[in-house]
């Protein structure tokens, strides 16, 4: 079963992968979300026809997690090795990889989105045509996790292959 | 509208008997229906219909097009079934992010017309 290449400890580093890549994109959505919705609580005491616009955050938020779930799902799936069983270590570090790298972009993304999230909602009961700017931030902000999942979808390729 | 009409003479019988009504003062909605005071009233329900569909859909959607993609679109080509995830919650992102400019427009154009 543990050979020189896929030594015993090899599937920590892939239950690693796993748990960083959910971990990390939930932490980075529960901050824009609740980022978010403290401002959206208070623009929409004084203007309540505004927190549809102000929701695009949330949901941008919600779209971070699914990106860390689905690199979850998908690294989960090859935990269990090739044919033989054997789970190579080279298979860890890349699942590890996979994880961090979409865990820690959506984490970047989040705090972004956030951000923005925030300040677009307070600055947009001013002043409505900041709502195409603030959407397009929001847009760049989310492609930062996109980026991590398309780098960890890349990653998961070269076990398999 | 005959339930509007009694509204008034419900506030003159309060004046006659010299009561200070609460009620005056405060916008037509408000005097419509003075007991309900809870925000289920204020939010119209197109716009809970919408908001659960897109509950909904950014829940579901993705992970039943993983699956589906994952064992009947390509069997086995789990990155495939990823990137479609990805793309359908994109998706309903770009659906919401219309729909909530939709509605904005059609209240302004309410309220203009209002006014």
């Amino acid at each position: 079963m543990a050979s020189e290449l896929s030594p015993i400890h090899a599937p920590f580093f892939g239950l690693a992968g796993v748990a960083s890549a959910m971990i990390f994109t939930s932490i980075g959505a529960a901050y824009g979300t609740a980022k978010a919705g403290t401002a959206i609580a208070g623009v929409g005491t004084f203007n309540p026809s505004l927190i549809m616009k102000s929701l695009i955050s949330v949901i941008m938020s919600g779209i971070i997690a699914v990106y860390g779930l689905v690199i979850a799902v998908l690294i989960a799936g090859d935990l269990g090795g090739d044919q033989a069983g054997e789970y190579a270590l080279f298979s860890g570090f890349v699942h590890l990889g996979a994880g961090l790298s979409v865990g820690m972009a959506g984490l970047a993304a989040g705090y972004a989105i956030g951000c923005v999230g925030n300040a677009g909602a307070r600055a947009f009961l001013k002043q409505s045509k900041i709502f195409v700017g603030m959407v397009l931030v929001l847009i760049f902000s989310e492609v930062l996790g996109l980026y991590g999942l398309i780098v960890g979808l890349i990653l998961n390729t070269k076990t398999s292959g | 509208m005959a339930a509007r009409r009694n509204v008034k003479t419900a506030q003159d019988a309060l004046q006659k008997e010299g009561a200070s009504s609460p009620v005056e003062g405060k916008p037509k909605m408000v005097t419509k229906q003075p007991k309900t005071t809870g925000a289920a009233q204020t939010v119209p329900s197109s716009v809970v219909a919408k908001l659960l569909f897109f509950t909904f859909a950014m829940i579901s959607g993705p992970l039943a097009s993983y699956y589906v993609s994952n064992t009947m679109i390509f069997p086995g080509n789990s990155t495939a079934a990823a990137a479609i995830a990805a793309v359908v919650a994109n998706v309903v992102l770009i659906g919401y992010i219309l729909a909530a400019i939709s509605e904005d427009d059609t209240d302004q154009t309410e309220g203009k017309k209002s006014q």
